[in-house]
């Protein structure tokens, strides 16, 4: 199967204005197969930016190369097949929303009538007849994402799509994302927020200096149950002794667990040593460790 | 060759700003109080001339830089059109919004002709349209290709820069040097019809226009935007964040 993203070996510097060369992206290499979600994890200025706009041709590498569904990015043919989000985006200031969607629609051939149904899918009704020089940060990111997702792209980039938004638009970028990847869509993306990242990709990149540090695939590291207990302090040496894997800090408990199957043995164990649960959680183990250990290269 | 979709939203983009409004309306008036005569192309003569240039200035201040400063000609070139098809639609767009102006300032100049009961013979006054924008449209495309490799507005600086350069320099040297015994008019003289695009309108009002000029203002068009696309076909499209 030809992969919708694929990067070998691409290199970028920068040249400062001291004459000295800066290196964002170091022998980045990735791939993103059809109905994949790939996230990219790391600090502020770790290249993950840059590595998008390589692979979308947007930059020019000084070494590697891209390709779009097999084909150079610059091809209009592959150009057709993909959305990218960028962040925090500025539009034409005097045109609305509205006006920015039809562009958009028209400069893709596509039916208008997805204009208004992106508009209410995002909810920036009201904002859309209004210029985008009014926008706030996360209607600009919302107007941002509904252009990338104009053509119905097979594969989708997104450059800190959930940035500026209230809760429900995250919500609601998470929700078309799951969505894209159903219909067999690709989608790479760029995100601080852990959390999102571990709900709904299939890969982490780990990137830092412009180096890829190391790949991980969500899930397979099992995941974590916490729970939240109104004694913790009462129950803390039984649950050291019989629950020696887990973990508790201040008044949470968290043990790593094979799957969620394993959460209602777990909860019975703990109440039969006295735990009182007020709250139970379920997350990806690792991902936030292995994050502050590749990354902010904490022990 | 041009992207319609691009042209467009360019001519809506430019053309309801504040400062083009104010632009047109004074090319109007221009046309009313400047260009009653025989045949209209006072309109765009003297101050009017003055006018229509900075009226060009005015739409194609950042017309390439802006929209990739802004980040908005990525997500744009990420469609299925070509650099080339971006560039001639944002030219194009800018055009539009200029010829809305000089046909405002030509409505004008007509009104008042009939006001005057002068000779508003609309056949003779038509020609005064094409030719305006001949003398317009090469300076548009020699700031867009200035707006492809220099950032906001400052293809414009360079452009007024430029133009009081040669004013300066076709009006006061060969004065000085002429004190010091040189006599360099000629060599202005010769080169002049060549230093940038030339106001066939006025030659037109003179008697003295000849196909040479107006090929000459059609050559620096055409070069100026073959130019604008070569080098915009060369460029990055993202900037590194600060």
């Amino acid at each position: 199967m030809t992969a919708a993203l694929s990067a070998q070996g691409l290199t970028k510097r920068y040249w400062t204005a001291s004459g000295g060369a800066f290196l964002a992206v170091d022998n980045f290499s990735l791939e993103v197969q059809p109905g994949e979600i790939i996230g990219l994890l790391g600090p502020n200025g770790a290249g993950k930016t840059t590595a998008m706009q390589l692979a979308l041709g947007l930059l020019h590498p000084d070494a590697g190369i891209a390709r779009l569904f097999g084909l150079d990015p610059e091809d209009l043919t592959a150009r057709r097949q993909v959305g990218y989000a960028p962040d925090a985006p500025l539009f034409p200031k005097v045109l609305t929303g509205k006006q920015v969607l039809e562009l958009h629609c028209d400069l893709l051939g596509a039916d208008r009538s997805r204009v208004p149904q992106l508009i209410e899918q995002l909810n920036f009704v009201e904002a859309s007849r209004r210029p985008t020089a009014t926008y706030s940060r996360g209607q600009q990111q919302r107007l941002g994402f509904a252009q990338a997702l104009l053509g119905e792209p097979a594969l989708l980039l997104l450059d800190e799509p959930t940035a500026g938004l209230d809760p429900a638009g995250v919500a609601q970028v998470r929700e078309i994302l799951v969505g894209v990847k159903s219909r067999g869509g690709a989608v790479l993306l760029n995100s601080h927020l852990l959390s999102e990242v571990e709900r709904v990709c299939d890969r982490v990149l780990f990137v830092k200096g412009g180096k890829l540090l190391r790949t991980h695939e969500v899930g397979a590291g099992g995941k974590r149950a916490e729970l939240r207990l109104a004694n913790a302090a009462q129950v803390a040496l039984e649950i050291a002794a019989k629950l020696p894997a887990g973990v508790l800090e201040g008044d949470r408990l968290r043990v790593p667990v094979p799957d969620e199957s394993a959460v209602p043995k777990l909860v019975r164990e703990v109440v039969a040593l006295g735990g009182e649960i007020l709250e139970v959680k379920l997350a990806g183990a690792e991902l936030e460790e292995l994050y502050l250990r590749l990354v902010e290269g904490q022990a | 060759m041009i992207s319609w979709p691009i042209a467009i939203s360019t001519a809506r983009e430019r053309g309801f700003l504040k400062l083009p409004l104010f632009w047109m309306a004074g090319l109007f008036l221009m046309g009313l109080f400047q260009g009653g005569g025989s045949r209209g192309a006072e309109a765009f003569t003297g101050g009017g001339e003055a006018w229509l240039i900075f009226f060009v200035l005015i739409l194609s201040g950042g017309l390439i830089s802006d929209e990739v400063d802004s980040g908005h000609a990525q997500l744009v070139l990420l469609k299925p059109i070509t650099r080339a098809q971006w560039v001639s639609g944002r030219f194009t767009g800018a055009a539009i919004v200029l010829s809305a102006g000089v046909l405002l300032s030509w409505m004008g100049s007509l009104i008042m002709a009939f006001v005057h009961g002068g000779d508003a013979l609309l056949v003779l006054r038509l020609q005064v349209l094409p030719l305006a924008l001949l003398t317009a449209l090469p300076w548009m495309a020699t700031a867009v290709a200035l707006s492809v490799v220099i950032r906001g507005w400052a293809n414009v600086g360079v452009m007024v820069g430029g133009m009081i350069a040669w004013g300066i320099s076709r009006h006061v040297l060969p004065q000085l040097l002429l004190l010091k015994g040189f006599d360099v008019e000629p060599y202005f003289k010769a080169i002049e019809p060549y230093a940038g695009p030339q106001n066939v309108l006025k030659d037109l009002l003179a008697g003295t226009l000849t196909p040479s000029t107006a090929l000459w203002n059609l050559f620096w068009l055409f070069a100026a935007w073959t130019l604008a696309v070569l080098l915009f076909d060369r460029r990055e499209l993202a900037r590194r964040r600060a």
